[in-house]
């Protein structure tokens, strides 16, 4: 099938890293393209344009724990559901919005899980995870379109961290017999390595934006 | 327009794309012509939506109503007016819960309905991102200028090394006494509005003569 065909228009995803020292400023500022869309995202969209879910019998897998599940869930009875990936997460929540880890095993679609995530907190091993956003609105940049979700992440512990991946999870709603939510992965990229030291802060974009 | 993001300072193969593929017919069902290109132009109600999805989640129970409040997106519905969607769609319901929800965009037009899915018009007017509807859609019908439409089709996933691509579909006939050339195509979805997040301007255009139907098939492409 043609789906070889090279595409060169559509919506490009970029992220953008960067390290705030609190005395130096801005140490460390770099944009690379995203490979990101795992395969969670693609299921998610599909159920979006066609509405029916599990429509051809693939199956999502939960971030937390490697379960499979039916699909995304639409409901029309008299209360239901609507379709989001509730992606923004408040400080500390590492089950929403982006999240940051420290393995630099090779991107794949299949993957549905940060392979080394580097949890929430003031301690060894442990980043600061601000709210998703912060400090950056999305906003559309007429024309070309473009939103961005960004968050801070602060070493406040005395040694220095090494944050080598980088991804988005949400926690929409699935069905398996019920209905129910977890923790998904949408997205995960493998970055050049960056040291956050003591006090230092990483601030991580998601850029989405048209490519015309 | 940048070709590229402007904050790469790269250039790369988009994450999200499209292909579309039009396979015309003749009266015996030979296939008689076949256009296939990159689509051009996720709109940007696609782009509002996409991030309404990402900074939403859902409203579940109904004996315990936790509707958190939705941070609505400004889309530009097929009539031009910008209104604020949450991306569900009203289906009816009962009071003291008088909603329904489905999914975010919906595709799966009926047969007949050209408000939803892959549509067709005779407009070339080329795609700027800031299109809401087709330029002339050609309505659903048997009478002069119109075409039949049957149902939108959704085929299997498929997935090689880490591209992904979803497929979808459309049979239009033209039942009609006389040829009709179609210029654009788009994809029409209803969510919270009626809205179109992708459209093409075919060129040149194609042309259906009476008793010929034509497959329109669009393939959405996210590549790892």
């Amino acid at each position: 099938m043609g789906d070889t065909m090279r595409l060169t228009v559509g919506v490009g995803l970029n992220i953008r890293t960067r390290i705030i020292d609190t005395e130096d400023g801005v140490i460390f500022d770099k944009t690379d393209k995203a490979h990101s869309f795992v395969n969670n995202f693609a299921y998610f969209l599909k159920h979006c344009l066609d509405g029916i879910g599990n429509s051809d019998g693939r199956s999502i897998t939960n971030a937390a724990v490697p379960v499979a599940h039916q699909g995304w869930y639409s409901y029309s009875g008299c209360c239901g559901n609507y379709a989001g990936m509730d992606a923004l997460g408040g400080a500390g929540d590492v089950t929403r919005g982006i999240v940051v880890g420290s393995s630099a095993t090779p991107f794949a679609i299949a993957q549905y899980n940060m392979q080394a995530l580097i949890g929430h907190g003031n301690g060894s091993g442990q980043l600061y995870y601000a709210a998703t956003p912060t400090t950056v609105v999305p906003v559309f940049s007429d024309p070309n379109i473009t939103f961005l979700v960004s968050r801070d992440f602060t070493n406040n512990y005395s040694t220095p961290i090494v944050v080598r991946e980088i991804g988005i999870r949400g926690n929409p709603v699935y069905a398996q017999g019920n209905v129910y939510t977890a923790t998904m992965q949408y997205c995960r990229d493998v970055v050049p390595e960056m040291t956050v030291g003591p006090a230092q802060v990483l601030n991580v974009q998601y850029i989405l934006r048209t490519v015309m | 327009m940048d070709k590229i993001p402007a904050e790469s300072g790269s250039t790369h193969t988009p994450n999200i794309g499209a292909i579309y593929e039009i396979t015309v017919f003749d009266t015996e069902g030979k296939v008689k012509q076949v256009v296939k290109d990159e689509a051009k132009c996720f709109v940007r109600n696609f782009l509002r939506m996409m991030r309404y999805l990402f900074r939403n989640g859902f409203v579940l129970n109904c004996n315990n109503w936790v509707l958190p409040p939705p941070l609505y997106e400004d889309i530009r519905n097929l009539a031009g007016a910008i209104v604020q969607t949450s991306g569900r769609f009203l289906t009816g319901g009962s009071n003291p819960y008088p909603f329904n929800y489905a999914g975010a965009f919906v595709a799966d037009g009926a047969a007949g309905d050209a408000g939803k899915g892959i549509v067709m018009g005779t407009d070339a007017t080329p795609v700027t991102n800031d299109d809401y509807k087709l330029g002339a859609i050609i309505p659903h019908g048997t009478g002069a200028g119109q075409m039949s439409y049957d149902v939108v089709a959704f085929a299997p996933m498929s997935i090689a090394g880490n591209v992904l691509t979803i497929p979808i579909s459309r049979m239009i006939a033209n039942n009609t006494a006389n040829p009709i050339t179609f210029a654009e195509i788009g994809l029409y979805t209803v969510g919270g509005a009626s809205m179109m997040i992708l459209r093409d301007v075919i060129s040149p255009a194609v042309v259906i003569n009476p008793g010929e139907a034509t497959l329109i098939a669009y393939r959405i492409v996210l590549n790892g």
